[in-house]
Protein backbone atom coordinates (compact mmCIF):
# COMPACT_ATOMS: atom_id res chain seq x y z
CA UNK A 1 0.00 0.00 0.00
CA UNK A 2 1.63 3.42 -1.21
CA UNK A 3 1.46 6.29 1.05
CA UNK A 4 -1.58 8.14 -0.72
CA UNK A 5 -3.71 4.45 -0.72
CA UNK A 6 -3.07 4.69 2.84
CA UNK A 7 -4.51 8.16 3.33
CA UNK A 8 -7.40 7.39 1.45
CA UNK A 9 -8.69 5.18 3.92
CA UNK A 10 -9.82 6.15 7.18
CA UNK A 11 -7.43 6.20 9.60
CA UNK A 12 -9.69 4.55 12.05
CA UNK A 13 -9.28 1.28 9.95
CA UNK A 14 -6.18 0.08 11.53
CA UNK A 15 -6.90 -3.63 11.75
CA UNK A 16 -6.15 -5.44 15.18
CA UNK A 17 -2.22 -6.31 14.30
CA UNK A 18 -1.84 -3.09 13.83
CA UNK A 19 -3.02 -1.35 16.51
CA UNK A 20 -0.73 -4.41 18.18
CA UNK A 21 2.36 -3.33 16.87
CA UNK A 22 1.62 -0.10 17.13
CA UNK A 23 0.93 -0.04 20.84
CA UNK A 24 4.32 -2.61 21.16
CA UNK A 25 6.25 0.16 19.76
CA UNK A 26 5.03 2.60 22.12
CA UNK A 27 5.70 0.38 25.40
CA UNK A 28 9.17 -0.35 23.93
CA UNK A 29 10.20 2.98 23.03
CA UNK A 30 13.00 3.34 22.04
CA UNK A 31 14.31 -0.32 21.97
CA UNK A 32 11.71 -2.04 19.53
CA UNK A 33 12.83 -4.22 16.53
CA UNK A 34 11.67 -7.10 15.16
CA UNK A 35 12.61 -9.83 18.17
CA UNK A 36 11.39 -7.69 20.65
CA UNK A 37 7.86 -6.50 19.15
CA UNK A 38 7.15 -9.76 19.09
CA UNK A 39 8.12 -11.01 22.60
CA UNK A 40 6.24 -8.27 23.71
CA UNK A 41 2.59 -9.06 21.69
CA UNK A 42 3.93 -12.63 22.88
CA UNK A 43 4.04 -11.82 26.96
CA UNK A 44 1.30 -9.73 26.87
CA UNK A 45 -1.35 -11.69 25.03
CA UNK A 46 0.02 -14.73 24.63
CA UNK A 47 0.07 -14.27 21.29
CA UNK A 48 3.48 -15.19 18.80
CA UNK A 49 3.59 -13.82 15.01
CA UNK A 50 5.95 -15.09 12.88
CA UNK A 51 8.44 -12.58 11.47
CA UNK A 52 7.07 -12.56 8.18
CA UNK A 53 3.91 -11.54 9.64
CA UNK A 54 5.50 -8.84 11.89
CA UNK A 55 7.26 -7.44 9.08
CA UNK A 56 4.79 -7.42 6.67
CA UNK A 57 2.80 -5.36 8.85
CA UNK A 58 5.83 -3.20 10.16
CA UNK A 59 6.22 -2.27 5.87
CA UNK A 60 2.67 -1.56 5.58
CA UNK A 61 2.64 0.99 8.31
CA UNK A 62 5.48 2.51 7.32
CA UNK A 63 4.60 2.85 4.16
CA UNK A 64 1.52 4.65 5.39
CA UNK A 65 3.82 7.02 7.72
CA UNK A 66 2.78 5.64 10.70
CA UNK A 67 6.10 4.81 11.63
CA UNK A 68 9.62 5.02 10.93
CA UNK A 69 12.66 2.94 11.29
CA UNK A 70 16.31 3.48 12.24
CA UNK A 71 19.34 1.04 12.01
CA UNK A 72 21.18 0.75 15.52
CA UNK A 73 24.51 -0.07 16.79
CA UNK A 74 25.94 -3.49 15.86
CA UNK A 75 25.85 -5.48 19.27
CA UNK A 76 27.82 -8.60 20.66
CA UNK A 77 24.58 -10.28 21.32
CA UNK A 78 24.04 -10.29 18.04
CA UNK A 79 27.24 -11.38 16.60
CA UNK A 80 28.10 -7.89 16.11
CA UNK A 81 24.96 -7.68 13.31
CA UNK A 82 22.74 -3.83 13.34
CA UNK A 83 19.18 -3.94 14.70
CA UNK A 84 16.71 -2.24 12.86
CA UNK A 85 14.78 -0.19 15.11
CA UNK A 86 11.14 0.86 14.87
CA UNK A 87 9.19 4.37 16.31
CA UNK A 88 5.73 5.70 16.16
CA UNK A 89 5.39 8.62 14.08
CA UNK A 90 3.01 11.61 15.10
CA UNK A 91 0.34 10.66 12.16
CA UNK A 92 0.98 7.00 13.76
CA UNK A 93 0.24 8.13 17.34
CA UNK A 94 -2.93 9.98 15.74
CA UNK A 95 -4.48 7.24 13.99
CA UNK A 96 -4.01 4.84 16.98
CA UNK A 97 -5.88 7.26 19.02
CA UNK A 98 -8.76 7.04 16.79
CA UNK A 99 -8.87 3.52 16.21
CA UNK A 100 -8.95 2.95 19.40
CA UNK A 101 -11.88 5.73 20.18
CA UNK A 102 -13.63 4.51 17.65
CA UNK A 103 -13.03 0.72 19.67
CA UNK A 104 -14.74 2.43 22.61
CA UNK A 105 -17.04 4.31 20.88
CA UNK A 106 -18.73 0.65 19.78
CA UNK A 107 -18.00 -0.60 22.95
CA UNK A 108 -19.37 1.83 24.95
CA UNK A 109 -22.97 0.52 26.29
CA UNK A 110 -22.57 -2.76 25.29
CA UNK A 111 -22.16 -5.26 28.14
CA UNK A 112 -20.62 -8.82 27.24
CA UNK A 113 -21.68 -11.54 29.22
CA UNK A 114 -18.50 -12.62 31.71
CA UNK A 115 -16.71 -9.23 31.03
CA UNK A 116 -15.70 -7.18 34.47
CA UNK A 117 -16.74 -3.80 32.89
CA UNK B 1 54.59 -21.15 34.48
CA UNK B 2 52.90 -24.11 33.87
CA UNK B 3 49.75 -25.51 35.88
CA UNK B 4 49.12 -28.96 37.33
CA UNK B 5 45.95 -29.42 35.72
CA UNK B 6 46.37 -32.05 33.57
CA UNK B 7 42.39 -32.98 32.64
CA UNK B 8 39.86 -30.60 32.58
CA UNK B 9 36.32 -31.36 31.77
CA UNK B 10 34.18 -29.03 30.17
CA UNK B 11 30.52 -30.80 30.10
CA UNK B 12 29.22 -28.01 28.21
CA UNK B 13 31.03 -28.86 24.94
CA UNK B 14 28.62 -31.92 24.44
CA UNK B 15 26.37 -30.21 22.17
CA UNK B 16 29.41 -29.33 19.91
CA UNK B 17 29.57 -31.62 17.32
CA UNK B 18 32.97 -33.68 17.87
CA UNK B 19 34.27 -32.71 14.16
CA UNK B 20 34.04 -29.18 15.45
CA UNK B 21 36.11 -29.79 18.47
CA UNK B 22 38.81 -31.38 16.67
CA UNK B 23 39.03 -28.79 14.33
CA UNK B 24 38.72 -25.61 17.23
CA UNK B 25 41.74 -28.02 18.76
CA UNK B 26 43.76 -28.12 15.80
CA UNK B 27 43.11 -23.97 15.87
CA UNK B 28 45.39 -24.63 18.49
CA UNK B 29 43.11 -23.88 20.83
CA UNK B 30 43.49 -26.38 23.06
CA UNK B 31 44.34 -30.36 22.92
CA UNK B 32 42.13 -32.69 22.10
CA UNK B 33 42.12 -36.03 23.56
CA UNK B 34 40.40 -38.80 21.96
CA UNK B 35 40.77 -41.63 24.37
CA UNK B 36 38.13 -39.35 26.81
CA UNK B 37 36.29 -38.01 24.67
CA UNK B 38 32.45 -39.29 25.19
CA UNK B 39 29.14 -37.87 23.66
CA UNK B 40 28.49 -35.60 26.68
CA UNK B 41 32.18 -34.48 27.61
CA UNK B 42 35.15 -33.48 26.07
CA UNK B 43 38.54 -33.60 27.72
CA UNK B 44 41.59 -31.09 27.18
CA UNK B 45 44.77 -31.66 28.77
CA UNK B 46 47.43 -29.23 28.80
CA UNK B 47 45.27 -26.32 29.65
CA UNK B 48 48.05 -23.83 29.76
CA UNK B 49 48.33 -24.46 26.06
CA UNK B 50 44.98 -22.17 25.98
CA UNK B 51 46.25 -18.85 24.40
CA UNK B 52 49.03 -18.69 26.86
CA UNK B 53 49.06 -14.93 26.75
CA UNK B 54 45.66 -14.53 27.78
CA UNK B 55 46.14 -16.39 30.80
CA UNK B 56 45.21 -13.79 33.64
CA UNK B 57 47.11 -15.32 36.90
CA UNK B 58 44.57 -14.75 40.17
CA UNK B 59 45.28 -15.50 43.83
CA UNK B 60 46.59 -19.32 44.15
CA UNK B 61 43.67 -20.88 46.24
CA UNK B 62 44.45 -23.94 48.15
CA UNK B 63 42.03 -26.46 46.89
CA UNK B 64 41.31 -29.41 45.36
CA UNK B 65 41.20 -29.49 41.31
CA UNK B 66 38.01 -27.39 40.60
CA UNK B 67 36.56 -25.93 37.54
CA UNK B 68 33.99 -23.76 36.19
CA UNK B 69 33.12 -23.01 32.79
CA UNK B 70 31.08 -19.83 31.40
CA UNK B 71 30.01 -19.29 27.79
CA UNK B 72 28.85 -16.15 26.10
CA UNK B 73 27.61 -15.82 22.76
CA UNK B 74 31.18 -14.68 21.58
CA UNK B 75 34.06 -16.12 24.42
CA UNK B 76 34.84 -18.62 26.35
CA UNK B 77 35.69 -18.32 30.30
CA UNK B 78 37.16 -21.21 32.03
CA UNK B 79 38.14 -20.80 35.94
CA UNK B 80 39.96 -23.74 36.98
CA UNK B 81 41.67 -24.61 40.68
CA UNK B 82 44.40 -27.07 40.98
CA UNK B 83 46.69 -27.79 43.95
CA UNK B 84 47.84 -24.98 44.92
CA UNK B 85 47.29 -23.18 41.71
CA UNK B 86 44.34 -20.99 40.14
CA UNK B 87 43.63 -19.83 36.42
CA UNK B 88 41.33 -18.08 34.81
CA UNK B 89 41.28 -17.66 30.90
CA UNK B 90 39.30 -15.49 28.53
CA UNK B 91 39.62 -16.67 24.65
CA UNK B 92 37.64 -15.75 22.13
CA UNK B 93 34.91 -18.71 20.90
CA UNK B 94 36.65 -20.32 17.70
CA UNK B 95 34.46 -19.47 14.83
CA UNK B 96 33.94 -23.15 13.64
CA UNK B 97 32.29 -23.41 17.10
CA UNK B 98 29.68 -20.58 16.33
CA UNK B 99 26.68 -22.76 15.28
CA UNK B 100 25.22 -21.10 12.24
CA UNK B 101 21.84 -21.50 10.88
CA UNK B 102 20.12 -23.97 8.40
CA UNK B 103 22.13 -22.68 4.98
CA UNK B 104 18.58 -23.31 2.74
CA UNK B 105 16.20 -22.25 5.29
CA UNK B 106 18.49 -18.18 4.64
CA UNK B 107 18.14 -18.93 0.96
CA UNK B 108 14.67 -19.33 1.50
CA UNK B 109 14.02 -16.24 3.25
CA UNK B 110 16.70 -14.34 1.19
CA UNK B 111 14.39 -15.12 -2.12
CA UNK B 112 11.20 -14.84 -0.72
CA UNK B 113 11.36 -11.46 1.41
CA UNK B 114 11.16 -8.55 0.22
CA UNK B 115 15.02 -6.32 0.30
CA UNK B 116 14.03 -3.85 2.45
CA UNK B 117 13.27 -5.79 6.03
CA UNK B 118 15.44 -9.49 4.66
CA UNK B 119 18.60 -8.47 6.48
CA UNK B 120 16.89 -7.48 9.61
CA UNK B 121 14.28 -10.64 9.66
CA UNK B 122 17.74 -13.06 9.17
CA UNK B 123 19.33 -11.12 11.87
CA UNK B 124 16.42 -11.66 13.86
CA UNK B 125 16.37 -15.56 12.99
CA UNK B 126 19.75 -15.79 13.50
CA UNK B 127 19.12 -13.96 17.25
CA UNK B 128 16.37 -16.23 18.02
CA UNK B 129 18.54 -19.69 16.84
CA UNK B 130 21.72 -18.26 18.95
CA UNK B 131 19.41 -17.90 22.38
CA UNK B 132 17.79 -21.20 21.40
CA UNK B 133 21.36 -22.40 21.94
CA UNK B 134 22.44 -20.35 24.78
CA UNK B 135 19.54 -22.01 26.77
CA UNK B 136 21.17 -25.55 25.90
CA UNK B 137 19.35 -26.69 23.35
CA UNK B 138 20.97 -29.50 21.01
CA UNK B 139 21.88 -27.69 17.77
CA UNK B 140 19.40 -29.96 15.73
CA UNK B 141 16.59 -28.74 17.97
CA UNK B 142 17.84 -25.01 17.76
CA UNK B 143 17.26 -25.63 13.57
CA UNK B 144 14.40 -27.16 13.53
CA UNK B 145 12.84 -24.40 14.91
CA UNK B 146 14.52 -22.53 12.78
CA UNK B 147 12.70 -23.88 9.80
CA UNK B 148 9.35 -23.14 11.66
CA UNK B 149 9.96 -19.93 12.18
CA UNK B 150 11.34 -19.60 8.67
CA UNK B 151 8.20 -21.72 7.13
CA UNK B 152 6.17 -19.71 9.22
CA UNK B 153 7.10 -16.17 7.77
CA UNK B 154 7.21 -17.27 4.54
CA UNK B 155 3.63 -19.93 3.87
CA UNK B 156 1.23 -17.27 5.48
CA UNK B 157 2.62 -14.53 2.63
CA UNK B 158 3.07 -17.27 -0.41
CA UNK B 159 -0.71 -18.04 0.63
CA UNK B 160 -2.28 -14.53 0.84
CA UNK B 161 -0.50 -13.74 -2.46
CA UNK B 162 -1.82 -17.20 -4.24
CA UNK B 163 -5.50 -15.74 -3.03
CA UNK B 164 -4.95 -12.70 -4.69
CA UNK B 165 -3.55 -13.66 -7.94
CA UNK B 166 -3.93 -17.24 -8.03
CA UNK B 167 -1.73 -20.11 -8.02
CA UNK B 168 -1.68 -19.60 -12.14
CA UNK B 169 -0.61 -16.31 -11.83
CA UNK B 170 1.97 -17.37 -8.86
CA UNK B 171 4.02 -19.39 -11.52
CA UNK B 172 3.67 -16.85 -13.92
CA UNK B 173 4.77 -13.96 -12.24
CA UNK B 174 7.71 -15.74 -10.38
CA UNK B 175 9.75 -12.46 -10.06
CA UNK B 176 7.05 -10.97 -7.39
CA UNK B 177 7.14 -13.89 -5.66
CA UNK B 178 10.64 -14.13 -4.73
CA UNK B 179 11.44 -10.78 -4.33
CA UNK B 180 14.00 -8.35 -6.48
CA UNK B 181 16.30 -11.70 -7.04
CA UNK B 182 14.73 -13.68 -9.99
CA UNK B 183 12.82 -10.62 -11.30
CA UNK B 184 16.66 -9.07 -11.78
CA UNK B 185 17.56 -12.36 -13.76
CA UNK B 186 14.37 -11.72 -15.62
CA UNK B 187 15.27 -8.10 -16.36
CA UNK B 188 19.11 -9.21 -17.16
CA UNK B 189 17.66 -11.77 -19.97
CA UNK B 190 15.14 -9.44 -20.92
CA UNK B 191 18.18 -6.46 -21.81
CA UNK B 192 20.31 -9.49 -22.82
CA UNK B 193 17.83 -9.78 -25.61
CA UNK B 194 18.21 -6.14 -26.39
CA UNK B 195 21.63 -5.47 -25.97
CA UNK B 196 20.83 -1.49 -27.37
CA UNK B 197 18.97 -0.74 -24.10
CA UNK B 198 21.50 -0.74 -22.21
CA UNK B 199 23.32 2.30 -23.95
CA UNK B 200 19.50 3.93 -24.38
CA UNK B 201 19.77 7.06 -22.06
Amino acid sequence: MRQWEFFMTDVTDLTLIEQQMLLAIMRLHPNAYGVSIRDEIKTRINKEYSFGSIYAVLERLENGGLIESREGEATAVRGGRKKLYFTIAGAGEKALQASLNAMDAMRSGVKLKGAFA
Amino acid sequence: MSTEITHFKISHFGRVPRKKLVEAAEANLWHYDSNNFSQSTVTIDAITEIAASNIDWTEVADQAAAAAFESAERNIWIHAAAGSAALSVTIPRPASLRTEPPRVAELLVGWCIKKRYRKALLDDLDEDFQHDLSKGMTVARARLRYWGSVLGSIIPQLLALAKRIGIVGLIADTPVVFGENLSGLAAARRYAAYPDLSTMQ
